[in-house]
């Protein structure tokens, strides 16, 4: 069937010279196209530059969006990001998409540190060893526990462990 | 007398999965004395606490995790309301205006798949982290995050001279009273544990 | 040279004046998902829910496909569907479930409003588009 909505999107990130990150989020739909660049400094991961640029039809705050988005600068991505951004970018004087953006930003820098990870535990083709493996993560990283159906209590992956 | 400071229960936190009931019930099985119920952006009201504490013998403190723009902060003697987003320092006035006791909780919480040291941060950079200028103490034990995560807020508490606390950060009873702070005295209430505070004799310890 | 990159890619079909069909995709250097839901207009309620994944981390993943079913009689208009939604699929479930369902659901209105915009033009090509969704509800 022929779709009467289509939304493209993207976000990418790319280490710098610098030691930085920069990360680019862009999104493309049949009403609005937006853009959004972030500068992420390590090791502390603050956010150094952000910029937004909305076009096509605005939505909510999109027309002070450039200006919006510069109250996310010195923001360190980390605990409590998600109520950080949705309190300053949000709420009935705010453009949702840019909370959605800058997410989705954040989220990506941190799966950048993640996939190195993951190419290791691909190198693992024992099933015993890759249990261990991913058992030794759960020990070490209380934060995965239970953060999905892998790290459910009743998941194999769990089983031996008091955690 | 060993106090979880720092506790999730649902509704009042979203995040949560403990039933308020069934947290008594665990504080008593695994032997603490009390806890504080630090909701997000919540405190609980006095008759409420009183009525969850009931004859169970355990001592129920309130306080707040208040979400500021460098992160979240434990506060405890904070009667005030505060929503949106705030700067630490804007939190950092209330709380002296108060005279109520500020934790900066998991400065160096990590992430589901890496942690602080894959960030290869040194213990000079974290003492940077601003957020550290404008609190009483450092939550150096903290229930969620790794060991090298509560390992680096020790150092960084321990290089600038602040207090540490321990609190479980559960969400889930099972996770109830993983880290604790024990204190000397005896502690009967909010005013009291403030104090306590204040006077910084605690000592962090693993409660399970 | 980049070092992640993720696509998230929603259409929404509309197969009868009653109902919404969103096809979702997401996949980057790690994952790779897909998502079909039928959702009801009036209340956005979602109807019906299928999954597919093609890539992850553990083998544990996949048993995330019939936690999905919870996400049925669940409205894309309730108070706080977004964080219901990561907690039900994403905490019990995948994720990355999550987030496609609820990039879907940010994508409810605009594709309400796309589709009344250009049936608008189809009769009035000469129609002021930004005048029309000023005016435009739901």
């Amino acid at each position: 069937m022929i779709q009467r909505f289509l939304r493209n999107k993207v976000v990418e990130v790319e280490p710098r010279p610098d030691g930085t990150l920069e990360v680019s989020w862009r999104l493309t739909d049949d009403l609005l196209k937006a853009e959004v660049r972030t500068v992420v400094q390590l090791p502390d991961m603050e956010i150094l530059e952000a910029d937004a640029k909305l076009d096509r039809f605005l939505p909510q705050g999109g027309e002070v969006a450039s200006e919006l988005i510069k109250k996310i600068e010195g923001i360190n991505i980390g605990g409590g990001l998600r109520k950080i951004v949705a309190g300053l970018l949000g709420g009935p004087d705010g453009c949702p998409i840019l909370v959605t953006a800058i997410l989705e930003s954040a989220n990506a820098v941190i799966l950048h540190f993640t996939r190195p990870g993951l190419h290791l535990s691909e190198s693992m083709t024992d099933p015993t060893e890759l249990k261990e493996g991913f058992q030794f993560m759960l020990q070490t990283n209380p934060r995965l526990v239970r953060s999905c159906i892998a790290f459910q209590d009743d998941s194999p992956l769990m089983e031996g462990l008091n955690l | 007398m060993k106090i979880d400071l720092h506790l999730h229960t649902a509704p009042r936190s979203q995040c949560s999965y403990i039933d308020p009931i069934e947290l008594v019930a665990e504080a008593k099985k695994i032997g603490l004395d009390g806890f504080c119920l630090t909701e997000h952006q919540v405190l609980w009201d006095i008759e409420a606490v009183q009525e969850l504490a009931g004859d169970s013998g355990l001592t129920i403190f309130r306080g707040n995790e208040i979400t500021t723009a460098q992160g979240d902060v434990l506060v405890y003697g904070l009667e005030k309301d505060i929503q949106g987003i705030i700067t630490v320092q804007e939190l950092h006035q209330e709380v002296q205006a108060a005279g109520a006791y500020s934790i900066l909780a998991h400065p160096f919480r990590g992430f589901k798949t890496f942690g602080i040291s894959d960030l290869h941060m040194s213990v000079e950079q974290a003492c940077k982290k601003k957020a550290l200028q404008f609190v009483n103490a450092v939550e150096i034990r903290n229930g969620k995050v790794t060991d090298q995560d509560n390992e680096m807020a020790e150092k960084v508490a321990n290089k600038l001279g602040l207090p540490g606390t321990g609190g479980s950060d559960a969400h889930n009873v099972d996770d109830v009273g993983t880290f604790i702070t024990v204190f000397e005295q005896e502690i009967q209430n909010d005013r009291q544990l403030l104090e306590a505070l204040h006077a910084g004799i605690f000592t962090v310890e693993a409660g399970r | 040279m980049i070092s992640f990159n993720r696509s998230q890619i929603i259409g929404a079909e509309f197969p009868d004046s009653e109902i919404i069909r969103f096809n979702g995709i997401q996949e980057d250097h790690i994952y790779g998902m897909e998502i079909n839901m039928e959702v009801r207009i009036k209340d956005g309620e979602i109807l019906k829910i299928e999954g597919n994944m093609k890539r992850y981390t553990t083998p544990v993943c996949p048993n995330a496909i019939p936690i999905l079913q919870t996400a049925v009689g669940k409205s894309l208009r309730d108070e706080g569907w977004e964080s219901k939604i990561m907690k039900e699929i994403g905490r019990k479930g995948c994720e990355h479930f999550a987030e496609i369902i609820i990039e879907c659901g940010h994508c409810f209105d605009p594709a309400l409003r796309s589709r009344d915009l250009s049936l608008a033009l189809e009769k009035d090509p000469a129609l002021d588009q930004e005048q029309y969704l000023k005016n435009w509800s739901a």
